[in-house]
């Protein structure tokens, strides 16, 4: 295997670690409003936006995989973070030019989507009021959207760039 | 010469009778101040002194100094954390000698679910000790934490009372009414659980003691969930509702303790 493949594979691998053990061990006990963060799909989506469709599909996937475990969820970011890493980086491939307001934007989107997603259920099945589903949304969003921007640059370190 | 002899027989004199010598006094006077610029002069070199040859030895004492402190504190807290402990182990034999029938297993929480649509933790036991899914999870005191709902071999995840999935058989303590306590998302998001299914009528009042009823068999009957903080009416008005404050902690569990078995009660 080419040296510099394996070693942009464990540089992607030590950065899924690292957001891994934040995710699941620190942020767990550090809630704001009530909210914690998503800092795994951010980082999916920033390594899309960077590094292009395939390589964010192929993370959002590992990415997805932690996730569902990290949030105990049905399997929910299996499937839709390798969609949105994979689509981070078409939409900049096509539409957006590649800098920190179109990051922004697509990691906003990217978590609004998520928390669609999240709230469907609620909203359908557990006859949770719309507003206060929504409200919790838009506190996560907002929330992790801080951390989108403290991944900005160590997202693009790890994604090494289009080909 | 006349003069000298006679003032120095008189100064001697006035010695012998008891007085302060006219000469020390002078002499007093003189090197008072002398004596005291030396003195000054003494201790300033004195602590130049020390700067120069004792700052290492004041520096070795110093860390000595901060080691001993260091250790010190990590006795009180080892201590603290051994009072919180003891008082943890006191509640437990009360709750042991009044449900002599409860198999208890203890566990350690490990982690938090990362999500902010559930309610779940990680305790530090699994197949390994005995445990199996459905068992409830109390504190020291009886108060009513979670279920497990995965297993593992070493470990258990479990969803506490106001996780919205939650649904457990209730009874208003004080009139023995039976109701359903179950998670709620917008009460989950405070820290709450909802009481559902009162039936017409039943009174209900905050402060009420809310326990469990036993129903269902996999939750003994009379732990303590928690006390009624408000009550209303549902959007569609027609069945009531009342917003219970869990009596355990979750926020603060550090460690928990397993129902592995019961007596049911009919």
């Amino acid at each position: 295997m080419d040296k510099l493949f394996l070693k942009k594979i464990l540089r992607l691998a030590f950065f899924l670690f690292v957001l891994y053990i934040f995710q699941a061990f620190v942020f767990t006990r550090v809630a704001v409003k009530g909210v914690k963060p998503l800092i795994i799909p951010v980082a999916a989506i920033g390594v899309g936006f960077f590094g292009g469709g395939v390589k964010g599909g192929v993370f959002g996937l590992f990415c997805g995989i932690l996730c569902d475990a990290a949030f105990d969820s049905v399997p929910l970011f299996v499937f839709l973070l390798p969609v949105l890493g994979m689509f981070s980086g078409l939409i900049t491939e096509y539409y957006l030019i590649p800098g920190l307001p179109s990051y922004i934007i697509c990691s906003l989107g990217g978590l609004l989507v998520i928390s669609v997603f999240q709230m469907f259920s609620f909203v359908m099945f557990k006859n949770a009021s719309l507003a206060v589903v929504a409200e919790a949304a838009l506190y996560q969003s907002l929330y992790s959207l801080i951390f989108a921007l403290l991944l900005y640059w160590p997202s693009r370190l790890v994604s090494g760039g289009r080909k | 010469m006349a003069l000298a002899a006679a003032l120095l027989t008189g100064l001697t004199a006035h010695s012998l009778g008891g007085g302060r010598g006219l000469f020390s006094g002078a002499v007093d006077l003189l090197m008072n101040p002398i004596g005291r610029g030396v003195a000054v002069l003494a201790d300033y070199f004195e602590s130049v002194y020390g700067y120069m040859f004792r700052y290492d030895q004041l520096k070795t004492e110093n860390e000595s100094l901060k080691g001993r402190i260091a250790e010190l504190e990590r006795q009180m807290r080892d201590n603290l954390s051994a009072e919180e402990e003891n008082k943890r182990l006191r509640e437990l034999l009360k709750l042991k000698q009044k449900h002599s029938d409860f198999d208890l297993e203890t566990a350690t929480v490990i982690s938090w679910g990362a999500s902010n649509w559930t309610s779940t933790f990680t305790i530090s036991k699994g197949k390994s000790s005995g445990l199996e899914l459905n068992e409830c999870i109390i504190t020291e005191n009886g108060y009513l934490v979670g279920q497990i709902i995965e297993i593992g071999e070493y470990t258990a995840k479990a969803r506490t009372i106001i996780d919205p999935s939650m649904n457990i058989g209730a009874m208003i303590h004080r009139t023995g009414i039976p109701a359903v306590a179950g998670g709620d998302f917008e009460a989950m998001r405070k820290g709450n659980l909802k009481l559902s299914y009162i039936p017409e009528g039943a009174a209900t009042a905050n402060g009420d003691v809310i326990t469990t009823s036993g129903k269902g068999k996999t939750v003994p009957k009379g732990l303590m969930i928690g006390k009624i903080v408000d009550a209303g009416i549902d959007a569609s008005g027609t069945s009531r509702y009342a917003i219970i404050k869990p009596a355990a902690a979750l926020n603060e569990l550090s460690q928990v303790f397993v129902i592995k078995s019961f007596n049911v009660e009919d």
